[in-house]
């Protein structure tokens, strides 16, 4: 038990400033890793004491050999053993049933709507983590505000600030921007967008370079697609850059055919991955300042479709883990219907999660979720 | 070469560029009278630059010197006119040949299969070369632009499709083909796309159970939007779609197979009957939403990106209507409409890799000698042809200038810029021999296709010809250019095309007498932050061609699996011998003899059960009579009475399989396409009309398949350790039947004409076609003479000319001093046009 957990048990209700923690406050960070694709809840965790699950997926229910019980009820996918290490020190917390109001059920638009806090009623503008931390980003003088290593920036849409992306270490100890890239305000919105990223890089570029050609270890070997990004992101935190986000993603989870094997792959990769990045986190130290996320647009259905597969469903249970993650199951795993045509409900707004990560762990000075904080992550971090 | 000479040169000329604004004020003097509309308007140098690169790959001096004072009428009609619906340069032939058996990778050994795989791979480095020559050298770059929109509209992906090179190749062909035609034959077509069909799933949509991918994503991203159709829309579009499917056995064409489809009563925008993909078509486009929804995407590609116009929209969205989905004449009315030439739309898209990169080559009339490696290049900057990365395409916009991408960019730029084609002391190519180009390709030489990881500098290799072991030629130490950076842009990710291209190597007057190649890795070199490795795919001497799959490799790494050899993580040798002949050959002719490359177990179920007891196999690659069949399947079954017969199907055989089918042949109520055969092994009565009826060649046909149907089981059964373990034991099962049938063919009526023999031999698995050309591909299709004409005409035109106008005349500011090109491609608003 921590001290936050402590806390909570004596009823104070509030964390008090000032207390120290056992992290490293000024250098939390979030590493978001988006399962894209939408991930397949009931089969990662897996409900294995309910019959339905069983009666909707006669072909892709798991039996005993091919999942790992953590309790009573629920079970992991075996694939996902590199992860048990985690479970048993605490270090993994399983929040069931996440999903939003008036479900979409296009990916595009699904993303778009977890990455900037929105719903099926109400589309957001920004980048959900940059909201409020622009302006302490801003006042610290950080390396980068957030990066992505996987390419995509959406997760960072219409922020202010340092907001970067990068494909290799290397790229950034290495590249030079043009001379003249410093560009005045512009009214055309795309120069404006070339001029603040030009900008980003240039007062980034040279302080993460410097760093990383003083640090040891630059990875960069040839791997599959998320354990190279583990890789790059675990030197970064390693090699001292400061970055209070890393978005990391793993693509594939589509799986409307043959699920049971590309599943077990995509599941097996994940956890090798994590695996190895929060072992070298744990070395240097710097696990303990770390939460590392998981979500995907929307989930599956609870039924197999006859291809194999399972289609775009709602809602999906998603991991919070790191050292100073309480680690157990939160929240009510959602009913499973009786019928293949009726969807699950979700059970938590996966807003709950965000409020949680910005006031529990990066403890901003706000948080735009607030409306939605659920008292039964009061412990999450 | 004098090209890049001549940019400097203009530069150094481009003295004051005020006067430029000067002179162009003089030589086009805005419209006087009130009767003219904008169309008559004359068009700047900027003008025709923009028209140009809006609706092509950046602005040649050719171009604009075509453009430049014309009217805007004059100037959008001829680039609509100018559509093509062929390419110039002939796609590989491969993509025209009988598609390679997809079907039977899951029969196929190991070794097999990937030697296949890496065929298909190889095919699409052929495919993506050949579109980025097509883009450079074309003199309609406006049909690439169009293709290209039609490509990442309705997106299929190589790598999705299970890498069935033919489909995605013929895709890329019907997009072309329709890309300037009718939005109804276009949408039509991509629905029995073959490609498309498998890329959405609907060769499983099963009316038992409906797959809805493809229903979706029509009604979602190729018509109407997000928004604007109901799930039970969703729901009645999938079982319209039922039943469309691949013909994998008939050259991967479409089909339908009639007995998955569903013509129940659907529901679609509330609309109820039985409908079927063309009233789909019909329902869908009878609903103005459509109009709206692909003029919106038009506009976004061809005038601003993130900024709709919704009256001009509107109109255009009318006007597309009526014209009953014209798309020639909403693409000419969208760039006659007064929007398109507002200056608020200019600098209103963020070039694609595409247009940076071929737009900026076509521009400046420089290309590399690598120019092989550029689709390797366009997928470092998140444009992998071929290969969107789903289903609604590249997103583009601000995601091509992601700032890890946009480094890239700019460090492609800066790179251009500084490979200096026109200084003799640093020629293009860094190869210490000439490099060789379609000029000289008919003096002997060998060519190896290979690709690089850089780190500190690239791989340098060294190829030798043995005899008994004894060097008999050896090439000068190579140093490939074109690499990919392993420093700055990370190790090669995995489904990445490898930046490969083909070497020359001149070999002197005559090919010396060799029966091994070697090819040596001299320098490896690695650290933390990256490394230096080589790859080799082929090497190709006198119409031989040798696959690094089928040599060895002796170096500090060796692979784990031989066939991978080839890649060389290590310093080391690869050694080839066993060639495969490099031109396309038919298989030899047999008059006497029945021969096929090898036959497949294709299908089969339990001998012992209830269930129609069947046998299927498939010949591939089969010659008799001097016929030839690509694919051919006989179908060996039970009957109730536990007599044998064989039967044969038009859809399992390409071409088809009997020259006439009589008048008697089976059909289905389900499959009126069907047409079916049954050879019954009747020893008693007379034969059936099936067979009494056929012509003579196809009679002897059937007798020949049915005396060594046993011979078949053999074959298959010899090689059956590479068989899934239950199709392996449910073989075996069949063997008493087949030692049975072995005794009745005998005195079958079949036996007549049984001195055929027949063979099955692997020999021609790989019929080569010949190489493409590989000669560097002219800019806008003119040699550097012809594009320092331009210049010059161009300056006669404009006297004070600058660099700055040809690359950036919409910029607002001109530079200080002469920017150099290198300046001049590193601002940031050459990231937009």
């Amino acid at each position: 038990m921590n001290r936050r957990t402590l806390i909570k048990m004596l009823g104070t209700g509030l964390l008090l400033p000032g207390l120290p923690s056992l992290a490293d406050d000024a250098k939390r960070r979030i590493i978001l890793l988006e399962l894209a694709g939408a991930n397949d809840g009931l089969n990662t965790v897996v409900p294995w004491r309910n019959d339905n699950y069983y009666k909707l997926r006669p072909g892709l229910a798991l039996n005993n050999r091919q999942r790992i019980d953590l309790n009573d009820e629920f079970a992991l996918h075996a694939a996902l053993k590199p992860l048990m290490p985690l479970w048993e020190a605490g270090e993994l917390a399983i929040l069931h049933g996440l999903g939003y109001p008036k479900p979409n059920r296009s990916h595009f638009s699904s993303i778009a709507l977890w990455e900037t806090g929105g719903d099926g009623n109400r589309a957001g503008d920004k980048g959900w983590i940059t909201h409020d931390l622009e302006h302490t980003c801003a006042r610290q003088q950080l390396d980068a505000c957030g990066i992505s290593l996987d390419g995509r920036m959406g997760i960072f849409t219409n922020a202010d600030g340092n907001w970067l992306s990068m494909r290799s270490a290397g790229q950034f100890a290495r590249s030079a921007l043009p001379a003249n890239s410093a560009a005045a305000t512009s009214d055309n919105p795309l120069m404006q967008l070339l001029a603040n990223r030009t900008q980003a890089l240039e007062r980034s570029l040279t302080r993460i370079a410097n760093k990383i050609d003083a640090g040891t270890s630059v990875a960069n070997r040839s791997g599959n697609k998320l354990s190279r990004q583990t890789d790059l992101a675990a030197s970064l935190i390693n090699t001292g850059v400061d970055v209070p986000v890393l978005k990391l993603s793993l693509g594939g989870f589509d799986t409307h055919e043959n699920q049971f094997n590309r599943h077990q792959r995509l599941l097996r990769n994940l956890g090798k991955s994590i695996h190895a990045l929060r072992r070298q986190l744990i070395k240097s130290g710097e696990w303990n300042n770390t939460v590392l996320v998981t979500y995907s647009e929307f989930g599956r259905t609870a039924a197999e479709n006859s291809n194999g597969g399972t289609d775009h469903g709602s809602v999906a249970a998603h991991f919070v883990m790191g050292g100073q993650v309480n680690g157990g199951l939160y929240g009510q795993a959602p009913a499973i219907p009786a019928d293949a045509d009726t969807d699950m409900v979700h059970t938590m707004d996966y807003r709950a999660m965000y409020n949680a990560l910005l006031k529990q762990w990066l403890q901003t000075e706000s948080s735009q979720f607030e409306k939605w904080s659920d008292a039964r992550l009061d412990t999450l971090v | 070469m004098p090209t890049t000479l001549t940019i400097t040169s203009i530069a150094v000329t481009s003295r004051l560029t005020l006067t430029v604004l000067l002179a162009l004020a003089l030589l086009f003097p805005p419209g006087s009278s009130a009767e003219v509309t904008h169309l008559d308007t004359r068009l700047t140098l900027a003008d025709a630059h923009h028209l140009l690169t809006r609706t092509g790959l950046g602005a040649s001096p050719g171009e604009l010197l075509r453009y430049t004072g014309k009217s805007r009428r004059w100037a959008t009609e001829s680039i609509v006119n100018g559509l093509r619906s062929e390419p110039g340069n002939a796609i590989p032939g491969w993509v025209h040949a009988p598609a390679p058996h997809y079907w039977a990778r899951g029969r196929m050994p190991v070794q097999a299969r990937r030697q296949f795989n890496r065929e298909r791979d190889a095919e699409l480095v052929e495919l993506r070369q050949w579109w980025v020559r097509e883009m450079i050298e074309t003199t309609s770059p406006q049909t690439e632009k169009l293709t290209l929109f039609w490509h990442n509209h309705f997106t299929s992906s190589f790598a999705d499709i299970n890498h069935q090179s033919t489909s995605i190749a013929r895709q890329h062909l019907l997009l072309r083909r329709l890309s300037a035609g009718n939005f109804r034959e276009l949408l039509g077509t991509v629905l029995h796309d073959p490609a498309m069909l498998d890329y959405l799933d609907n060769v499983n949509n099963h009316k038992r159970a409906p797959n809805e991918n493809l229903a979706r994503e029509l009604l979602e991203l190729f018509t109407l939007g997000e928004g604007h159709y109901s799930e039970q829309d969703v729901r009645g579009a999938a079982r319209a779609l039922t039943g469309h499917s691949v013909a994998p056995m008939r050259n991967m064409s479409p089909r339908f197979k009639p007995w998955r489809h569903d013509s129940g009563t659907k529901t679609i925008f509330g609309q109820q009957g039985n409908f079927a993909v063309g009233d789909l078509v019909d329902l869908i486009l009878a609903r103005p939403q459509v109009a709206k929804f692909i003029t919106t995407k038009f506009y976004r590609a061809f005038v601003n990106e993130h900024r709709a116009d919704p009256q001009t929209i509107h109109h255009l969205a009318a006007h597309f209507r009526q014209t009953g989905y014209d798309i020639k004449s909403l693409y000419l009315k969208l760039l006659q409409s007064e929007a398109f030439w507002a200056p608020d739309n200019r600098n209103a898209i963020v070039k694609s890799p595409v247009d940076l990169v071929i737009g900026t080559i076509r521009t400046t009339g420089k290309v590399s000698s690598n120019w092989q490696t550029l689709p390797s290049t366009l997928a470092n900057m998140g444009q992998n042809l071929f290969q969107p990365p789903n289903v609604a395409g590249w997103p583009g916009k601000d995601n091509w200038i992601t700032p890890d991408r946009l480094l890239t960019r700019f460090s492609w730029l800066e790179q251009f810029a500084s490979d200096d084609c026109s200084d003799a002391d640093r020629p293009c190519t860094t190869a210490d021999e000439p490099m060789m180009t379609g000029e000289n390709m008919s003096a002997p030489h060998l060519t190896i296709q290979l690709a690089a990881e850089n780190y500190q500098g690239a791989p340098g290799y060294q190829v030798s010809l043995l005899k008994d072991q004894q060097n008999v030629w050896q090439s000068a130490e190579q140093i490939v250019s074109g690499g990919h950076d392993t420093r700055t842009l990370g190790r090669l990710e995995p489904g990445i095309d490898m930046p490969w291209q083909q070497v020359h190597l001149p070999l002197g007057s005559s090919i010396p007498d060799f029966d091994q190649i070697r090819v040596s890795f001299l320098n490896d070199n690695g650290g933390k932050d990256g490394d230096r490795n080589l790859y080799i795919n082929w090497v190709s001497v006198d119409n031989k061609r040798f696959a690094s799959s089928n040599g060895v490799q002796i170096s500090g790494c060796p692979p784990k699996q031989p066939e991978q050899a080839g890649s060389l993580y290590c310093s080391g040798d690869l050694l080839l011998s066993k060639p495969v002949p490099a031109d396309f050959s038919e298989p030899p002719q047999s008059p006497d003899r029945l021969t096929a490359e090898a036959v497949y177990l294709n299908w089969l179920n339990d001998p012992t059960g209830k269930k129609d007891p069947r046998l299927v196999f498939t010949l591939v690659g089969v010659s008799f009579n001097e016929q030839q069949w690509h694919n051919l399947s006989v179908r060996f079954q039970i009957q109730r009475d536990g007599s044998y017969a064989m039967s044969m199907e038009n859809h399992e055989c390409w071409p088809d399989c009997f020259q006439t089918w009589p008048a008697c042949a089976r059909s289905a109520d389900n499959q009126p396409e069907l047409r079916a055969l049954d050879f019954p092994l009747n020893t008693n009565g007379p034969a059936n009309c099936h067979y009494q009826l056929l012509d003579e060649k196809d009679r002897l046909l059937v007798d020949t398949l049915w005396m060594h149907l046993p011979f078949f089981y053999h074959q298959v059964a010899e090689n059956e350790s590479h068989l899934k373990k239950h199709l392996a034991t449910t073989l075996r099962k069949w063997r008493p039947y087949i030692d049975d049938l072995q005794q009745q063919l005998g005195s079958s009526i079949y036996s007549h004409s049984t001195t055929r023999q027949a063979v099955i031999s692997a020999s021609h698995t790989s019929h080569r076609r010949p190489a493409l050309t590989d000669s560097t591909p002219l800019p806008a299709g003119n040699t550097a003479d012809k594009y320092t004409d331009h210049i010059e005409q161009l300056q006669q035109q404009i006297p004070a000319l600058s660099l700055q106008q040809l690359l950036l005349p919409d910029n607002a500011d001109p530079l200080p001093g002469e920017p150099k090109l290198s300046t001049l491609l590193q601002q940031l608003g050459y990231q937009l046009y």
